[in-house]
């Protein structure tokens, strides 16, 4: 251990091999308000030397022999910086000034993800990331750590548009492009602290998209020696959170390895019956061979398992607030959820580092991931859907009976059979008597059990009415990359990037647990009404249509992807300008293979055909230097987006149907900013735009009772009683436009005062065309497994999604005794609910009997149904506070942070609008109604929360 | 340095032990113990007495506790009986059934068929309603209500036995006819009869399915179903039963079924398609069998004129077979201005009428059939000529090949009003020298009371 070392005691301890050398390294080490940085500890990579910087914030390295250097520059509360530079045959070499960067500001975050609340039912709905931004942009840290909380999207940008890349390949998958952060956990101490090219900037390691590339290599070398405990205490989806890292440096012989264990946990989440429980472990080894070449290995493994919480409609939460979670019951005296999310799939990563020469590297990497991802479901056949939530278990079921339900009969008077049913069931729920409020599991196998056993397909036995399902998806994923340089002058640099994925997911549905019954059966429990005289097995031809615990049920089908990608970039300087210009040729082919031949689609079995994507983009970066303070910077970006996986197939679960129109997506992204870097103020302004046309978007949900009424001229009536079903917009253009302005003035080199505002409009530009598919529909009269719908009417709707204002200010005081405070405030508004497109149609108001409108639908009418859904603005209180003291070789580092301190539970941060009464009258009645039965379900901000967080290092 | 060492290695044990240690729903779950304890009090009345006390019309709303037992004889299972439950008082030999409306599905699930079940009918309306006793809850618009789910439990229990649910085997009571089954006190019981078979317009010519499907969804369906002993009554099948596709079986065998009325008329219901013991294909009793043929004898010639029969309305003809494939109408003796003859109509017929009038002969190349017809109000063609040689006189005509030779004739198409003036004769037909052997030349008439319904009188059948 390193504790006072000197560099007189430094000298001293050089080994005698180092007095040939001739070259003294030196910098200067500042923090980015201009003031030095002491006591911070360098480490010279694979020498066994480390320095401590001096008061002035000076250091030096005496003696260094010609060849490649990397220093690792740690200090306590700040960004640990890794440099490299090279040595020839001068006296002295000047790094210069090393600004480091302090990460007081959110000390345990990192790369991570803001807990998405899960819900299949939503699978638009993309994860909003909550980044450190290492970048020192005043806007992205601001909207990032305070507004990020709270769902706030920087300019309204799908997160699926973005590049993650882990140690030289990318983690986005190709089902839906997003990134699943739980394969790395609660590691926040391994991945954090990335690089970042924001929005739709250049960068140098991907092309990316519309929002940012996200770079990060988890060299063990690149850790601070020792160990690092960490713990802490919060009130979030999980309650606590423990780890423990520990790195060796790197030794003489040019190894070093630094490993990590973590796990969060939580008997009970903050949402009532979700329990949490996720290990996180990394395993990094690094081997230097010599100066020009590095062999990195990585493993991360992150199995986890923990329950979702629900969304639920205005009426529940009225009833029973916002940590109301309709997916438990209680069974055996303990909370027993439905939603059980499970997986582990580890990766494995390889990255070799080589120095050509003097101007050229090359960086290569493979990975290989694979491990299942497991969702559990409560599933159940022939019995009316169990959920509490479920319309006709709610009050407003009754009142919807009969209008005078809910009204109080007067004194004396006996109420109504009616009111006295609307109040018995107000009382349950207002009671929080669990038979109301929650699921009741003894009742499922109390059923399962009472059932008599009866002769199904050869077998004998009780069938399963309830029984619960994993949605597993199996995946291997293996990638290999290659980042290549070449550096013509010191300014003047030439870059390529060429990557390659493969990836196979096999998707399908598994029995979990049984619930007391013999099996389940494998067969659709509405085709004997719905598609009368059709055998109803998902997979026709098999002879065990009895499904145990563990047998796959309901689908099975594999995606499968390849993708390639060239990326080649040129950076440049020419007097005040310094220009970036990248460019992408990507190619894809994807394919389906079903294994289960489902009883209504004959494409359900078997390969489908591949489908070819190319990928063109051109990306541009100009920076030009007013002085050496104030800048103005462009940044353009013009490319396709070929559609994943599940947005090519567009009920995939069934059937190889392939969404009509697919196309790439095409985006055009500009902005331009002035920015002001000095240390007294830091601003950035900027105005942004972007464009984007073509976009196929799918969801799915879980539609109960849909009616869907078939184009043919018969009149032939699709009644589906409950059924997956699946939208498609196509060629939907859409227009994100807006201005951000982020500052960051200090009063006093102790005081500073953080303000932000971001102004957007996120818009539909054209009325996209609509399509729709269900699981249990069958093949449409129009020959098709889906409907045309035609055109919805989304015109100059808002997106849904984020808000597209938010603001904030704030302050931080920095003491010099080594403890902090901040506090901010927060306002978020103009968030809308995502319209939903089927409602927006023709067919909405078309009266398919009358071959007219409805009758009495006047323009106001419609207009009033089918407003926008805005949701409520709100406003928000957070706070921090931090100490951190040395005890000798010990440091402990405490932080607590507050958000929401008010507990505003009003506050809305997801929903959609619930797609079951889809013509004008239905829905119409559904508006009008005090307590819709069909409203729309939310996610509500999960009140007041703290986080509590103690770190030794030693 | 010890101390630290020590320090350091017990932090990293301490905080390890915590983490790994803290304990986490495991999410492994066992089947839960069951315990079952009688909701209310033991029966206060029996279910016969409670039913008897039910006003001749109208409800009345009951005031106190009225505690009684019932075994469910109904399922919503397969979505045929739909919000109602239907019980009786015994397992065997009931006494007693009555039906309960709830405004609830999957009752199956809560109380499976023979569920002992212990209703406390405070607050609920008993009454006939509809030609039926039932029990429900108080309502503006119906007589008897649907009790709404969130108070279903309020007057609804089963009774344990043991750690359980009681569920008894239900025994069916046995009937010899349906005409037995149509009676009140069976109402809302579980009757069984043997010996029965669905109408013969239900399967021939079209096999029909349980329920009809309008626009590819189910409608409510009556299908006619018979004893051998002459009754015949209607089974009801909802247009949501999850057996509406399948096709009604061509044979005969048992039925068990809930006796149900619906203000005048029976409807019985089926739980499953296991209620229906009848085979798919095979022989079945014919509710209309064919008379005569008692002395056929394969004539090479022959001349009928009917004068040898007599008898008003005689429809047996011991050297031919009449035989009724659809409907129940024969071919029946007339007599108009001292001449005999057979006549056959469909007017005011309810559906098809399909019958055979069936002549053994035995075929010889180059004789001629020819016969008189008159024909009275007119509607459509009704008669055809058949020739076969694979009936099996007195077996089933529908599985015969028979060969067409209508065409040979000429049938008027008048009058559309009264009858033709006298007997026409029809032409001929030469046995061709292919048609030889033991054989039968069919007349068939084929009609339907809303449809063709044409009067055909016979007479003079030759064969020379």
């Amino acid at each position: 251990m390193i504790k006072k070392l000197s560099l007189i005691s430094l000298f001293t301890l050089l080994p005698g091999s180092f007095l040939f050398a001739q070259t003294t390294v030196y910098a200067y080490l500042k923090d980015n308000a201009g003031k030095p940085v002491e006591s911070a500890e360098v480490d010279l990579k694979g020498s066994g030397m480390a320095v401590k910087v001096d008061k002035i914030g000076y250091f030096q390295f005496v003696d260094l022999k010609a060849g490649h250097y990397q220093i690792v520059i740690t200090k306590p509360d700040f960004e640990t910086k890794v440099m490299e530079f090279d040595v020839e045959n001068e006296k002295k070499k000047d790094l210069g000034v090393v600004t480091l960067y302090t990460t007081l500001t959110g000390a345990d975050q990192g790369l991570a993800v803001i807990e998405n609340n899960g819900s299949e039912e939503n699978s638009s709905q993309s994860t909003t990331v909550g980044l450190l931004q290492s970048s020192q942009d005043v806007f992205s840290r601001i909207a990032a750590f305070d507004l990020g909380t709270y769902w706030f999207r920087p300019r309204g940008i799908d997160g699926r548009t973005g590049e993650t890349m882990l140690n030289g390949v990318s983690m986005v998958k190709s089902d839906n492009g997003n990134v699943d952060y739980s394969n790395w956990g609660g590691l926040n101490e391994i991945t954090r602290y990335p690089e970042i090219s924001a929005n739709h900037a250049p960068s140098e390691f991907a092309f990316g998209g519309a929002s940012s590339v996200i770079y990060k290599n988890t060299n063990a070398s690149e850790y601070r020696k020792g160990f690092q405990a960490t713990y802490s205490l919060t009130n979030r989806n999980y309650r606590n959170r423990a780890s423990l890292r520990y790195s060796t440096g790197m030794s003489k012989s040019g190894w070093a390895f630094t490993g990590m264990i973590a796990r969060r946990w939580a008997q009970e989440g903050i949402q009532e019956g979700t329990f949490y429980d996720a290990y996180g472990s990394f395993i990094g080894v690094e081997k230097k061979f010599n100066d020009k070449h590095t062999l990195t290995f990585s493993a991360f493994g992150a199995p986890y398992r923990r329950s979702t919480a629900s969304p639920s409609t205005q009426e529940v939460y009225d009833y029973r607030g916002v940590h109301y979670n309709s997916y438990w019951g209680w069974q055996d005296g303990k909370k027993r959820s439905e939603r059980v999310r499970a997986g582990f799939q580890p990766i494995f990563q390889i990255q070799d580092f080589w120095k050509i020469n003097a101007k050229s590297s090359l960086r290569t990497a493979i990975s290989y991931q694979f491990g299942k991802d497991k969702s559990a479901r409560l599933d159940w056949q022939n019995v009316q859907n169990p959920s509490p939530t479920y319309y006709r278990y709610l009050p407003s079921y009754y009142d919807s009976l009969d209008p005078n339900a809910s009204v109080l009969a007067p004194d004396g008077t006996t109420p109504t059979t009616a009111q006295d049913a609307y109040r018995t069931s107000l009382a349950g729920w207002q009671n929080g008597d669990p038979l109301y409020t929650q699921l009741n599991w003894d009742a499922f196998y109390r059923r399962n059990g009472g059932q008599a056993a009866g002769d199904y397909y050869g077998v004998n036995g009780k069938r399963a009415l309830y029984f619960q399902v994993n949605d597993v998806s199996d995946d291997k994923i293996f990638n290999a990359g290659t980042h290549y340089t070449y550096n013509f002058d010191a300014s003047t640099r030439f870059i390529l990037n060429i990557s390659y994925q493969n990836y196979r997911s096999e998707l399908y549905r598994e029995v979990k647990d049984l619930l007391g019954a013999d099996f389940a059966l494998n067969r659709d429990p509405f085709a004997a009404t719905n598609q009368p005289g059709k055998s109803g097995l998902y997979n026709e031809g098999e002879t065990n249509v009895a499904k145990y615990t563990g047998d796959k049920i309901n689908y099975d089908y594999s995606f499968s992807r390849q993708e390639v990608k060239v990326n080649p970039g040129f950076k440049f300087q020419s007097g005040k300008f310094d220009v970036f210009i990248s460019a992408l040729a990507g190619y894809s082919t994807s394919n389906r293979d079903g294994k289960f031949k489902h009883y209504l689609y004959d494409d359900s079995f078997g390969k489908s055909q591949n489908f070819d994507f190319w990928n063109y983009g051109l990306k541009g970066q100009v920076l030009y230097k007013l002085n050496g303070r104030n800048f103005l910077v462009y940044n353009g970006a013009y490319f396709t987006q070929a559609p994943f996986l599940e947005d090519i197939f567009i009920n995939p679960r069934v059937n190889a149907s392939v969404t009509p129109n697919i196309k790439n997506a095409i985006i055009n992204a500009n902005d331009l900013s002035y920015v002001l870097n000095s240390p007294f103020l830091k601003l950035r302004l900027t105005g942004y735009l972007v464009d984007t046309q073509n976009e196929t978007n799918v969801q799915r949900f879980f539609a109960d009772g849909i009616q869907l009424q078939s184009a043919g001229q018969d009149g032939t009536v699709t009644n589906v009683q409950s059924a997956f079903v699946t939208q498609v917009m196509s060629n939907v253009e859409k227009r994100n436009m807006g201005g951000e302005f982020g500052v960051d003035v200090k009063v006093l080199p102790t005081l500073s005062f953080q303000g932000l505002a971001s102004f957007g409009q996120y818009t539909y530009r054209n009325d996209p065309q609509v399509y729709f598919a269900s699981d249990a529909a069958g093949t449409f009269g129009n020959g098709k497994a889906y409907l045309d719908l035609g055109k919805a009417y989304l015109k100059d709707y808002k997106q849904g999604g984020t808000p597209q204002q938010g603001y904030s200010l704030g302050f931080r005081y920095n003491s010099p005794k080594y403890w902090w405070v901040g506090a901010n405030w927060n306002y978020l508004d103009d968030n809308y609910l995502d319209p939903s497109a089927i409602v927006r149609t023709e067919r909405f108001v078309q009266n398919p009997v009358s071959g007219t409108p409805y009758a009495n639908l006047s323009e106001s009418d419609l207009r009033r149904v089918l407003q926008p859904v805005k949701l409520p603005s709100a406003y928000f209180l957070n706070a921090n506070v931090g100490k951190s003291w040395r005890f000798g070789g010990y440091y402990v580092l405490l932080t607590a942070s507050v958000n929401n301190i008010l507990d505003n539970v009003k506050y809305i941060t997801g929903g959609f609008e619930q797609t079951r009464r889809v013509t004008f009258p239905g829905f119409a009645e559904e508006t009008s109604r005090e307590f819709p039965l069909f409203g729309p379900k939310y996610w509500y901000t999960q009140g007041r929360s703290y986080f509590v967080n103690v770190q030794f290092r030693f | 340095m010890n101390f630290k060492q020590y320090f350091k290695t017990a932090s990293v044990i301490a905080i390890s032990a915590f983490a790994v240690s803290s304990c986490v729903n495991k999410d492994e779950w066992v089947t839960p113990p069951i315990n079952c304890n009688n909701k209310f009090d033991a029966p206060n009345i029996s279910l016969a007495d409670f039913k008897a006390s039910a006003p001749a019309t109208g409800f009345k709303l009951i005031t106190d506790d009225q505690i009684f037992d019932g075994y469910v004889i109904s399922s919503d299972e397969n979505g045929n009986f739909y919000k109602t439950i239907s019980f009786q008082d015994k397992p065997e030999n009931p006494t007693a059934g009555l039906q309960m409306e709830v405004d609830r599905a999957s009752n199956y699930a809560d109380f499976p068929v023979g569920s002992h079940i212990r209703i406390n009918a405070k607050g609920l309306r008993l009454g006939l309603d509809r030609g039926t006793v039932k029990i429900g809850s108080v309502d503006p618009n119906f007589a008897i209500g649907r009790i709404p789910g969130s108070l279903f439990s309020r007057y609804i229990s089963g009774v344990c036995k043991g750690n359980g649910l009681e569920i008894a085997v239900i025994k069916p009571v046995e009937l010899a006819s349906l005409t037995a089954a149509k009676a009140d006190k069976y109402i809302n019981t579980l009757v069984k009869v043997a010996n029965v078979q669905f109408n013969i317009s239900e399967v021939f010519p079209v096999q029909k399915a349980y329920v009809d499907f309008v626009a590819g969804a189910g409608v409510d369906t009556d299908r006619i179903f018979e004893d051998n002993v002459g009754g015949s009554t209607t089974l009801r099948n909802s247009g949501f039963s999850s057996f509406g596709a399948t096709l009604l079986p061509k044979g005969s065998g048992s039925i068990t079924f809930v006796v149900s009325k619906y203000i005048a008329n029976y409807q019985m219901l089926i739980r499953s398609l296991s209620d229906v013991n009848i085979p798919a294909t095979g022989t079945r009793f014919d509710p209309t069998p064919p008379k005569g043929g008692s002395a056929i004898t394969y004539p090479v010639t022959l001349t009928e004129t009917f004068e040898g029969f007599s008898g008003t309305l005689q429809d047996t003809f011991a050297p031919y077979i009449n035989d009724p494939v659809l409907g129940n109408r024969y071919w029946q003796l007339k007599n108009f201005g001292g001449n005999n003859y057979i006549e056959l109509s469909a007017n005011a017929a309810q559906g098809a009428i399909d019958n055979f009038f069936i002549i053994p002969v035995t075929f010889t190349p180059g004789k001629k059939v020819s016969f008189d017809v008159k024909i009275g109000f007119y509607t459509g063609d009704v008669l055809k000529v058949y020739t076969s040689t694979n009936y099996v006189p007195l077996g089933d005509v529908t599985a015969a090949t028979i060969t067409d030779i209508t065409s040979s004739f000429t049938i008027p198409k008048d009058p559309v009003t009264g009858y033709g003036v006298n007997f026409v004769n029809a032409g001929s037909y030469t046995f061709p020298a292919t048609l030889s052997g033991k054989g039968f030349v069919m007349f068939r008439y084929s009609g339907n009371g809303s449809g063709a319904k044409t009067t055909i009188q016979l007479d003079n059948i030759k064969v020379q």
